[in-house]
């Protein structure tokens, strides 16, 4: 799949916003989507990756380079992945968990989707609607019951930190 | 802004949380609540939170429960649970008026009896409990039968021994309660006049008579590898199981170098992390855990902690008796004393994390995992 040549192989991905950025091919076949691509030799000019727009995949690329810089040891890539991800906001997790999902890479899909888990966690019902846009659809009675059926689940919520 | 993440990406996320953040997700919406109601998502869920504890030095979906007498009212016990190296705290009451022994620990449900062994499966992470009814004239039989027994007219008041068990059924997929009700002087295993066993079933919520073990059991079952198993002989160290989808009663050999070892003097069944296990102790010197580590091999028996490695004093002077309560293949062990939890990798000791109680030498210790398993059955929404 590589060249011949012994020289590394760049690869130029193209964001739905038209943005083109430049990457190891060793680092981006990370993504079992780009991979499947490589083999498939449709990698010849620009890969066009529809579903992820130029400011997620920014992101993807510098966790792309990252983790493959670091050797084979389950301990540090772990800790790359969570100072990689300590300090990005819900927005920004929900877009790459989607950009994970799309270009179909585990490791990072599940350490995303654990990071929102733990945003989630002491987060209100308020909380959840307006950050995944969820429609409310109990009546005031059904929700008033359902409420009332999981009230010991409403001690230690956090104050909302989105209004 | 707000992000619609397809349901796939929902399910993802929402595995990784705990119990008390889900059920308060609940009232989200009706689609989130039926999400994290549905069967298939409690299994998924189960089985991450069992696995994400595999260290266990850094446990948090796994609780320890036991009674522990509450300084007020006197002589008033109260069941605590406490995390297992996170912050321990006391965390629920399951009725504050009722005495309640626990009877079995499976998937995050307890199979407890309130007062004269009225059995309940309660899940004490949703604080969800279902009252299992015997079927009727289980008990009134006690009082027919004392009429017209003639073999025992100058007999103490008769009392019968409920021996209980909670296990599942994962072919069936169902959380199924043995109870097996033998007077107390027909432990001969011949005579199965006075013996009843019988099966409850959570998916059909009723209780059908089985067959009775072909040896006489006591103490509450320990489920491992889809069976419940009883220690049945006090020296031949025999396990007998029972096998729940097939409902047949089958024997499982124990350590063949302890058997007939005079020196051990109580032996103990435990299921320790989902393996079978034996302690022996030795008067009250020193004590043993040995641990099937692969169901159904006899020679698999391995004793993976002894007392006196780690500690100088006789098993009576430590500060509260050993009570090992979880095991993992790379050996690791994790064992209570008093108001102390203390992990072992086998040679040294890993970590220790203080309890905010005293554990009690005579009362059982449970182990469960917080999940999102109902007592109502599989097939409910509660």
């Amino acid at each position: 799949m590589a060249a011949e040549t012994g020289t590394p192989t760049t690869l130029t991905l193209k964001s739905n916003d038209d943005e083109l950025f430049s990457v190891a091919e060793s680092a981006a076949i990370l993504s079992v989507t780009i991979r499947n691509m490589v083999e498939d030799g449709c990698a010849g000019g620009v890969i066009p990756l529809d579903n992820v727009d130029g400011k997620t995949l920014a992101s993807v690329i510098t966790y792309m380079n990252g983790i493959s810089a670091i050797p084979a040891d389950e301990e540090k890539k772990k800790s790359y992945r969570d100072k990689f991800l300590s300090d990005k906001d819900f927005e920004t997790l929900a877009d790459m968990v989607l950009a994970a999902n799309y270009l179909n890479m585990s490791c990072l899909m599940d350490a995303v989707s654990a990071k929102i888990a733990q945003v989630m966690e002491k987060k209100s019902v308020g909380w959840v609607r307006r950050k995944f846009g969820i429609e409310n659809d109990y009546t005031p009675e059904e929700e008033a019951a359902v409420k009332e059926e999981h009230k010991w689940t409403f001690e230690g919520v956090e104050t909302d930190d989105d209004n | 802004m707000e992000k619609n993440l397809p349901e796939e990406i929902m399910e993802e996320i929402l595995y990784k949380l705990p119990v008390k953040s889900l059920s308060r997700f609940k009232c989200v919406s009706k689609s989130l609540n039926s999400l994290i109601s549905d069967k298939d998502f409690i299994k998924h869920h189960l089985k991450k939170s069992i696995t994400d504890d595999e260290d266990l030095s850094d446990m948090t979906n796994h609780k320890l429960i036991t009674r522990f007498k509450h300084d007020q009212p006197p002589t008033f016990f109260r069941h605590v649970s406490c995390s297992l190296h996170k912050q321990p705290i006391i965390k629920s009451d399951f009725n504050e008026n009722m005495v309640f022994t626990i009877m079995g620990s499976c998937n995050g449900l307890l199979l407890v009896a309130a007062g004269a062994n009225l059995p309940y499966l309660w899940n004490p992470t949703t604080k969800k409990y279902k009252k299992i009814d015997l079927p009727l004239g289980f008990y009134e039989e006690e009082v027919q039968l004392g009429h017209d027994d003639q073999v025992n007219i100058f007999s103490p008041p008769r009392r019968y021994d409920y021996v209980y068990g909670l296990g599942y059924d994962e072919s069936n997929d169902d959380y199924k309660i043995v109870c097996n009700k033998v007077s107390p002087w027909n432990r001969n295993p011949n005579l199965s006049r006075m013996n009843h066993t019988l099966m409850y079933s959570s998916k059909t919520n009723s209780w059908k008579k089985i067959e009775n073990s072909p040896k006489s059991l006591c103490l509450p079952g320990k489920f491992v590898a889809g069976r419940l198993h009883w220690l049945c002989s006090m020296d031949g160290f025999d396990i007998i199981c029972l096998n729940l989808t097939e409902e047949k009663y089958e024997i499982v050999g124990g350590p063949q170098s302890f058997t007939n070892n005079a020196e051990f003097k109580v032996v103990k069944l435990e299921e320790l992390g989902g393996y079978l296990s034996l302690t022996y102790m030795n008067g009250r010197a020193d004590v043993d855990v040995w641990v099937m580590t692969e169901y159904g091999k006899r020679e698999s028996w391995s004793k993976v902690w002894t007392l006196s490695n780690f500690v100088s004093a006789p098993a009576d002077r430590v500060n509260g008796r050993p009570i090992p309560f979880l095991w993992r293949k790379n050996g690791d062990i994790a064992v209570a004393f008093g108001s102390e939890i203390v992990v072992y990798n086998g040679k040294n000791v890993v970590s220790r994390s203080p309890l905010d109680i005293q554990l009690v030498a005579k009362v059982r210790c449970y182990v469960y995992v917080e999940s999102l398993v109902s007592p109502f059955g599989s097939g409910a929404s509660a």
